[in-house]
């Protein structure tokens, strides 16, 4: 049965999109719908995509523009929650890196984190992230800088094992998580 | 090292354009090839949570492994059989009706009078 573009392009990036939204919002409703909304409109402009090889940049791009939307919509601001009831959904902190990583990145400042999640989630280049969040490329420079060291500090207690890792071929280090 | 140092650093992961003789000088500080390497190991952690699907969410039952059934093409074909068999019979049908209807056009008309002629035994002898 042959796919359609846009059916792959929800596969090949929905995952992300998502997270993105439930990381700048902490509701997964919200960020279930904000992710529908950001392909549909991925559907109906995927015409006009020439970007060849960034289609997750333009993505996040498209992603970042609902998100700028949906706060002028409804005045969208994060539902302050304590962070045990966020992103590890209650459970007790394990070992596990990612869960750790998850709840340092809710410690960032908001726009730190926005910025640090476009960079590395959906690619964009500081320029992009300006144009999406309304920073001027400088100070998404020092917000992503500040996000990284802000994460390196908070995650020191795994600094070491997460350097060491990242020589080891990508299966090692998923056993290893 | 210094703030300036770590954000050229940062900039230079990200592809961003330094001033080569300013990434010299951040490069050749204390610490700066630990950084990279923490900020790059960063990266691949990050990456891996944002592909990292949460479960029970309206999400991530739409992903491909968890694909709403589709109409299989097994069941096209079955439809799309029965379609032109409906068609094929409603064309005949049509056909039958036509027909009906040219027979009856071009029957000849019923006659209007008749005219009685009696036979005289031995009139033609």
């Amino acid at each position: 049965m042959e796919r359609t573009l846009s059916e792959e392009l929800w596969d090949r990036h929905h995952t992300p999109v998502f997270n993105y939204f439930r990381q700048i919002t902490f509701r997964e409703d919200l960020a279930e719908d904000l992710t529908q909304e950001t392909f549909l409109r991925v559907v109906r402009s995927v015409g006009d995509y020439c970007e060849q090889g960034r289609e997750r940049a333009w993505i996040f791009r498209i992603a970042a523009s609902v998100l700028g939307d949906s706060r002028r919509r409804a005045a969208v601001r994060p539902r302050l929650v304590p962070l045990e009831e966020t992103v590890s959904g209650g459970r007790a902190a394990t070992a596990s890196t990612r869960l750790l990583l998850e709840e340092a990145l809710v410690r960032l400042n908001p726009e730190e984190r926005e910025a640090f999640l476009l960079r590395e989630w959906g690619g964009l280049s500081y320029q992009e992230i300006s144009a999406a969040t309304g920073a001027t490329p400088d100070a998404v420079r020092s917000q992503i800088y500040r996000a990284r060291t802000t994460l390196r500090r908070l995650l020191e207690p795994l600094r070491k094992g997460l350097t060491a890792r990242w020589g080891d071929p990508p299966e090692a280090r998923e056993e290893s998580l | 090292m210094n703030q300036i140092f770590e954000e050229r650093l940062s900039a230079f992961v990200d592809g961003e354009p330094v001033d080569p003789a300013e990434l010299l000088e951040a490069l050749n500080q204390t610490g700066a090839r630990e950084l990279l390497l923490d900020f790059l190991a960063l990266r691949i952690e990050a990456r891996t949570v944002a592909e990292r699907a949460v479960p029970g969410t309206l999400v991530a039952r739409c992903s491909a492994g968890h694909r709403v059934p589709r109409f299989s093409r097994r069941w096209r074909t079955v439809a799309a059989a029965l379609l032109i068999g409906l068609a094929g019979l409603g064309g005949w049908q049509l056909h039958a009706w036509n027909s009906a209807a040219g027979r009856a056009e071009t029957s000849p008309p019923l006659p209007t009078g008749a005219r009685e002629i009696h036979f005289a035994p031995g009139a033609w002898k």
